[in-house]
Parts: C-alpha cells; structure tokens; sequence
C-alpha cells in the first residue's frame, strides 16, 4: 500500500507540477503568406525583413513572400484581385501609391499595410489618420506637406532662380493635383514662376527636361514615385546635362546618385514601422484600429560633388539644416 | 503491506487520525504564515520597485522635456533684447536647433511685444516676419512671465501628439522663443520601460488623455484614462504637491485587468507616468512560492499520514495482541501465550500477563484437583449420611412397629378383659386398667408420632390426595376433642364460610393437623375459649385455631415448630408430649403446598394459622 500511494502521490504531483509549465505554450506552426505589392526596384525590404525578425517574423519560418509588381494599372485590378484570393494570402504589404491603390480596391479582406505613400486619406485608403477605419492603414510619407519646404530649400540653394519646374507622374492622380497646388503656393510665397511637367514612362524623361530647359528653368522638384524611382541614374544623368539643380521628394539614393539634394522622411524608419504594424496584424489586431503613422524623421542631403559640379556654392543655412553631405 | 489496511478498530483511527492532524495542523500552520508574511514582504518589494521604475521613467522624459528647454535656453539669448534681434543670425540658430532636437519640428520668435517676426519649420516653408500677434498668447504671457511655458498636448493631422515649450530670455526685452514639440519621441521612453515581461508604462497629461503607451494606436486615437481610479487619485494626492512617494496599489487597467500600478508626476509639466504590471505576473514568483509551499505541505502530510499508518501499526499491533490475548484467557483459554516483541514496556506487559495466565491455570488445576477429592469425599460422605439415614428411619419404622406390636397387644388385652371378655372385672381393677389403657394409647400416641416424623424424613410419607370437605373434617375433630375441652370448662367455638368448597387432600392428614392444633390449644388452655375460624379465597382455605391461652414469647414462636422442641416452660414440661406434633403438622401443610405460622403475645393468647390450597393435585416434595 505504501508503494500503491506513493505512486499515486507522485503521480498527482508530476500533473500539478507541468500544468504551469504548459501554459507557457505558444501557438506554433502557422506559416503566414504575405503579399509584397511594389516596384520591383526594392531598396528597404530588407529593412523590412530584419525588422520583422526582431519582432519573431522570420522569412520561410513563419511567413513567406510572394513578390508581385503592379503599379499604375486600374483597369486590370479585378485580375489582381482574382490573383490574391487565388494565392490565400494573410496580408499584403504594398509600396507606393499605386500598388495600394490596386490593393484596396482588390480586396477589402485582407489586411494591407502600406509604406511611401504621401496621401492615404486623400486616395481614400483610410477614413482618417487616426482611425483607418478599413482594412488597411500603414506609414504615410507625407511628401505633400513638404512640399513647400522642399522648394523653399532648392531656391535658398539657386537664389537667382526665378523660375523653377516641377516635375511629376500625371498617373498618380490627385496626388500629383495635391503636389502641383503645394507648389504653386510655395512659388507664390516665395516669388518664383513654376513650370509643371510631367512625365509618365522614361521614354517621356528626354522630352520632360528638354521642356525645361526651353522654358528656362532654372531649378527642378522632383515628386519621386515608381517609376522614376527606378530610373534614378537617368533622371540624374539628364539633370546634370541640362544643368538642372534638382532637389529630389524622395529617399536618399537620389543624391547619392547624383542628385544634388533631397528632402525626404526617413524611408528606412518608415519600414521599421511598418514592420510593428504587420506585427500588431498577425498577432489579431485590425487594420482599422492601427492608426496610420506619420514620419518623426526628415532627411535633407546635399551632394556638394553636385553642387560644385554646377557651380552653385551651398549657403551655411543649408549646410546647417543638412543631415547628411555628400562629398 | 495489505495488514495495513485491515480495520483494527478504533485505536488504530485514533491514533492515525490525531498523528495526521498534528502534523498537518503543524503544517498548515507554518505553511501559511510563512505564505502570509511572504506576500506582505512580496507586495512590499514590488511596490517599491514599481514606485523606483514609475520615478525613474518620469524622471526621463523630465529630463527629455528639460533638454529640449535647456537646448532652447541655450538659444535664447540670442534673442535678447540688447540689440535688435538679427533674424538671419537667429534663424541659422534654429537651424542648429532642428538639427540637435529631432523632437522639434517648429520654432518661432516672438519679438517683446508679442508678435511672431521668425518661424522655421521642418515641414513648412520659413515665415519671416509675419507680425502673428501671440500678445494675449498664454505660451507668451507665461513666458514673458519668467517661467517656461508647457502648453497642453494636442494633435496635429487627428494623430500626432504636439506640444508648445515657450521661453523668454531674462532681460527685459527679451522676446519669446516657442517651440513644437513632437511628443512621439517621449513614446521611445515609455515603451522601453519594462517591468517584468506585461508590465508598461504610460503618460498622461494633467487632462489624463494618454500621452505615451507601448501601444501608439492608443495615443492617437487619443484615449482618455480620467475614468481609471489610479489616474483620479494621482492627480488628487500630486495635486497636494507632496514630496512622499506615492503607494503603488492594485487597480484595474484600461482593459479591466487587474495590475499593480504605480505613479510618479513630472511636476513641471503636470503630466504623470504610471507603471502597471499584471497582478499575476507581478505576483507569479509569489504564486509560484506558495505553489512550491502547498506543494510541499501536502507531500509533508501525504509523508505524515504514511509515516502515521506504520507508527500507528506498531503502536496498536501489540496493544491489540494483548486485547486478544486477554479475551482469549477469558474465555477459558488458558494455554494461549500472548507474543509480544517490542521490547518496551508492552511487552513486559504481555510477559506479565502470560505469567499470570500460567499461575492461573496452575491453580486452577490445583483447584480442580482439590475440588474433585472434596467431591469426592462430600459424595461419599453423602453417600454414608444417606446410607444412615435410611437405616435410622429402616430402624425407626422397624422399630416403631416392634414397638406397636407389644403395645396393640398391651391395649389390645386391655380392651378385651375391660369388655369383660374375661369374666367380670372388678371396679378397683377396672379403674387400674382404664388408666392401663389411658396410658397405652398415649404411648401409641407417641409411638405414631415418631413414625410419622420418620416416614416424613424419609420422604415416606405419601398423601392420599381425594375430595374432602372442610367441614366435616372439623366436626369429626371436634367430636373428638369435645370432652378435652368440656372437662377444662373450655368453649369450642367454630367459624367456617357457608359456601366453602369442595377441598382435595390427603383428609386424615388435615384432621391430624387439626387435631394437633386444637388438642395443642386445649391442652395450653385453662380458661376461656378455643375458636376455629375457616375461610377461602384465591382457591386457598384459610384457616386459624386461636385459643385465650398463655400465649407464646417471641423466642419460643421461633422455634416451636421445630422437631423435638416445646414451648420452655414448667407448664409444658408438665403437659407432656414428645413436641413432634407441630413439626408434623408444619410438613403435612407443606406437602399440601401451604404455610403454617403463629401469631401470639405472651398472655393474650394464640393463633395458629395455615393456608390450604383447595385444591391439592400432587404433594409437594419434601426440600
């Protein structure tokens, strides 16, 4: 009987004692499928991905990726929309404007976090910055409201410059309309006559600074977006040849090829966060409860190699607002 | 092991039972206090580090908010009034200024006066001179006033915290710089305030809209945590600007989970951080103590009812052999040995006792022995008394009737020569031989007596059970004794009931009975009267022969029914009488199933009474 009881006892103990340590279990196994909606030209994915590591995301792990390049083509949604039911997908990651565009109207089931896109109230994306509402939200670039900013800082750079384009995708809609209207404001204020051009494919570049320069241009903005982003050494090479100051609304690869500023959020930053974002999702929160975040960061880069290769001495104003030079 | 469990009674209960409740009650006892004085020194522990943590966020983002003044301080003499303020000088300024604090996204000069001559922004376009009038400002005002100015937090685009910082320079015309201040750097600080693995930290503002928490949505969606208990009484107590340490206390969050909250102010901005943890992390290493804790209570008393079982068995196993030995002995076993080997006390205990189970059958044997050689010698002095009891009354019967036998012939003759058969008798001879006779049948009379008594001591003496009536019984007796009595002048009184019935017995006997009482009440009577008084009831005769004699002293009541005993008295000795008579009447009613007694007082006569069941089927055996 004593042996009868002890194993008994033991029996009871060993059950008590591993109730606890089961309860520290977590759910395993789920492989998420995530949707990479962009240009193919990706730069900060991987800023993504090692952000999501240190979250407990771990490419082919928990969650693989299916790459898929859209762009600007409304018309052909409902085939990506299609696509996306066909591929069971958990969520979407989706850059620029345009994929999200795409992406919204494909689906309003699956979550979508997107990144580099300057207006998403105004597109319709989110009802409000703070309450997206939908089934979507993620980091805004807020690259309209800088706008004025930018130009403010390319005539401090270029202070003879009376007239100065703006160069731009029509494709991107309202936002473009957002852009030239920023513009046209900040010329006003700052006393310069803006030149809007626009240019949709890089076979239309030659011609958009050709424009230019026959206007007599004598600076440049620059709205980034797919494509330009993908032919930064183009635009670059064309502005230098037309001697174009430009400053560029968009990440920093843009001076380091030759640009001669930008003024941008830091892209970077906005993936980390995104990343938070996409793990708040995949552990059970809304899109519609996750509200859209802004940039906390601007960067201004000034490629003086540029600049000396245009003549143009940089002011100590500039200098001194710059986050980073370029030698 | 299975004898462990065999009931054994209730001692065995008793003792597991008081063994286990002494070593549980021990340790429960123990087990909780030390379970209540750990969570007394647990809750005080944490406490203190939640307050510690709660002060140390606060003073980070104090220190976070000071730099930003301090950079802005530093700034600010540039805008002092001595010369006019060169705006492009101040403007490289905040420049510098933007680029040193990513927390400022704006600042502004207010010229002494009030109205905004510079703003720089890391958004907007620059705005020189646009003469703003912040006069009536309060970010002006106050800091005009001397003290910096922390404007409330609100939000720019619905979703970014913001808040103004305004500083003047300490001359007196000195003008204003304001900044704007994104409050998202603060979020850095809080969420990286850990306590434990759930526990976070937020910041309220003096409004308690939530400024910080590790869950941005939250701020953005400007939540207000007014309604949560702790916020209320941290604003009440830091209201009274005391310089104790607030208490963290158990409170629910935002989400109704209960935590351990603790606060902390930063005084100059009147916002508060708190720290909360889970109730049930915070207190899990407590959990987990007390887990341990009951754990090892019930393995102790497990351990202790087990121990308590054999402790018991040892105990009871002997006391119980003892039991069983004893019941044994009693029950006439006496060559059962009660085995005991404990080697204490109970086992001296269980030797005594088998050595006094041996002395007992020892004497008992003795006592056997003894008692059958008693027996033997009472059976055979048994044997002899009865042997000469039954020659003495062979003898007696013998004798008697050798007696008789001369003496029928004695009074025989007598009668016959006094019949005159003989020829004539003479008077003088006649005279002699009536008093022959007279003294013939007494002797008979004697003689009668003797054998009676021994026929009835040899259990002889046989009834002969048939109907009779009472009262013819009585008339034949008083026949006999009429002339006794008339002779002594004595009344002869006589009382039966009318309806007496029909009695069965042995009807010579009762006579003899009757005749001895009465013949005794004559012969002990000189004067008065000797009554008979016969009644029945219950199927019993009463009977009573009383007479007006002397009347008995209570020694002589005692023992005049014994054989060969008499009243001691001279009279009696001069009355005569062998003294048998009373002793055969007294068995004669006791044969018949009756008693016979006296009632009597010295001088006032007697009373012989005796029962008579009526109906007598079978003697009664002599005891």
């Amino acid at each position: 009987m004593k042996l009868k009881t002890f194993l008994l006892f033991a029996i009871l103990v060993s059950g008590l004692l591993s109730g606890p340590f089961a309860a520290g279990a977590e759910k395993e196994g789920k492989v998420y499928r995530m949707g990479w909606l962009g240009p193919t030209y990706r730069v900060f994915d991987k800023v993504l991905l090692e952000e999501l590591r240190k979250l407990g995301w771990v490419k082919g792990v928990n969650f693989v990726i299916e790459y898929q390049s859209w762009g600007w083509k409304p018309e052909r949604i409902p085939v990506l929309a299609a696509e996306l039911d066909r591929r069971k997908l958990d969520f979407i990651f989706s850059v620029h404007t345009g994929d999200t565009f795409a992406a919204k109207n494909a689906t309003s089931k699956i979550p979508i976090v997107f990144t580099m896109v300057a207006d998403p109230v105004g597109y319709g994306f989110v009802e409000s910055l703070a309450r997206p509402g939908g089934n979507v939200t993620g980091v805004s670039s807020n690259l309209i409201e800088i706008t004025g900013k930018a130009l403010q800082l390319l005539k401090e750079a270029v202070p003879g410059a009376s007239r100065i384009a703006c160069l731009y995708n029509p494709a991107r809609g309202q936002l473009a309309h957002q852009f030239l209207e920023k513009m046209q404001s900040a010329a006003h204020t700052l006393g310069v006559k803006l030149q809007s051009v626009q240019a949709k494919d890089p076979k239309d570049f030659e011609a958009a600074f050709k424009t230019m320069t026959r206007e007599g241009a004598q600076g440049l903005v620059v709205l980034s977006s797919p494509p330009y982003n993908s032919y930064v050494p183009q635009i670059v090479g064309l502005a230098l040849k037309n001697q174009l100051p430009m400053i560029v609304l968009g990440p920093t690869y843009w001076p380091r090829a030759g640009a001669l500023m930008s003024y941008a959020p830091e892209y970077p930053h906005q993936y980390r966060s995104a990343a938070h974002l996409i793990d708040k999702i995949l552990r059970g929160a809304k899109p519609a409860d996750l509200p859209v975040e802004l940039p906390t960061l601007y960067e201004f880069v000034i490629n003086l190699k540029t600049a000396k290769a245009f003549g143009i001495t940089i002011p100590q104003s500039l200098l001194i607002q710059a986050t980073e030079v370029i030698e | 092991m299975a004898t462990l469990l065999r009931p054994r009674g209730k001692l065995f209960r008793k003792y597991v039972v008081l063994f286990v409740t002494l070593v549980s009650g021990a340790l429960l006892a123990s087990g909780l206090m030390e379970i209540y004085f750990s969570y007394q020194e647990n809750k005080t522990a944490l406490v203190l580090i939640q307050q510690e943590k709660a002060l140390a966020a606060a003073s980070k983002i104090e220190r976070f908010v000071k730099e930003i003044e301090g950079q802005i301080d530093w700034i600010v003499p540039y805008s002092w009034g001595a010369r006019p303020v060169v705006l492009d000088q101040l403007r490289l300024e905040y420049f510098k200024l933007l680029r040193q604090v990513p927390a400022v996204t704006e600042i502004s000069y207010l010229d002494p006066s009030g109205m905004e001559q510079l703003q720089v922004s890391r958004l907007a376009m620059d705005v020189i001179g646009s003469q703003a009038d912040f006069s009536k400002h309060p970010k002006y005002l106050k800091a005009k006033s001397g003290k910096t100015y922390f404007g409330p937090v609100y939000f720019r685009k619905e979703s970014e915290p913001y808040m103004t910082i305004a500083i003047a320079g300490n001359k007196k015309n000195a003008g204003v710089t304001v900044a704007e201040v994104n409050l998202k750097f603060i979020w850095d600080v809080i969420a990286q305030v850990r306590v434990g693995k759930a526990g976070r930290a937020y910041a309220v503002d003096s409004g308690g809209n939530l400024i910080a928490h590790p869950d941005i949505s939250l701020v953005l969606k400007k939540t207000n945590f007014s309604s949560l208990p702790q916020i209320e009484a941290a604003r009440k107590s830091h209201s009274k600007l005391s310089e104790e340490q607030e208490k963290a206390s158990i409170a629910r969050d935002f989400q109704g989970q209960p935590v351990l909250t603790a606060s902390a102010p930063i005084a100059p901005l009147g916002w508060f951080v708190f720290l909360e943890q889970p109730l049930a992390e915070a207190f899990e290493p407590f959990y987990a103590s007390i887990f341990r804790t009951a754990l090892l209570m019930l393995a102790g008393i497990a351990l202790s009812v087990m121990v308590s079982l054999v402790l018991a068995r040892k105990m009871v196993t002997p006391i119980r052999a003892l039991q069983d030995g004893a019941t044994r002995i009693g029950a006439g076993d006496l060559s059962h040995r009660i085995q005991i080997v404990t080697g204490d006390e109970l086992e001296t205990l269980g030797e005594e006792f088998n050595r006094m189970t041996a002395q007992l059958r020892e004497s008992y044997a003795n006592l056997e022995e003894k008692v059958e050689e008693r027996t033997r010698e009472l059976t055979g002095a048994l044997e002899q008394l009865e042997i000469a009891s039954k020659h003495k009354s062979d003898f007696l019967a013998n004798m008697s009737h050798e007696l008789r036998t001369p003496l029928n012939a004695i009074l025989g003759y007598t009668e016959l020569i006094l019949d005159n058969i003989y020829g004539d008798v003479p008077e003088k001879i006649q005279e002699i031989l009536e008093r022959l006779e007279q003294n013939g049948r007494h002797l008979l009379g004697l003689i009668n007596d003797v054998l009676d008594l021994s026929k009835i001591e040899a259990g002889q003496l046989i009834l002969s059970l048939n109907d009779y009536s009472m009262q013819e019984v009585i008339q034949t007796v008083f026949t006999s004794v009429e002339s006794l009595a008339a002779e002594k002048n004595l009344a002869l009184k006589v009382s039966i009931s009318t309806d007496l019935a029909v009695g069965m017995g042995d009807e010579q006997r009762i006579a003899q009975v009757f005749l001895n009482l009465v013949g005794n009440a004559i012969k002990f009577t000189e004067e008065g009267e000797v009554k008979v008084e016969v009644t029945a009831s219950n199927d019993t005769f009463l009977i009573s022969v009383s007479d007006t004699g002397p009347g008995l002293s209570e020694a002589d009541q005692k023992m005049i029914f014994e054989e060969f005993r008499m009243a001691d008295s001279s009279s009696t000795r001069k009355k005569g009488g062998t003294g048998l008579g009373l002793s055969i009447s007294k068995r004669i009613i006791e044969m018949h199933g009756g008693r016979i007694w006296v009632e009597s007082s010295l001088g006032k006569g007697s009373t012989f009474r005796f029962t008579l069941p009526v109906r007598v089927e079978r003697q009664k055996e002599q005891s």
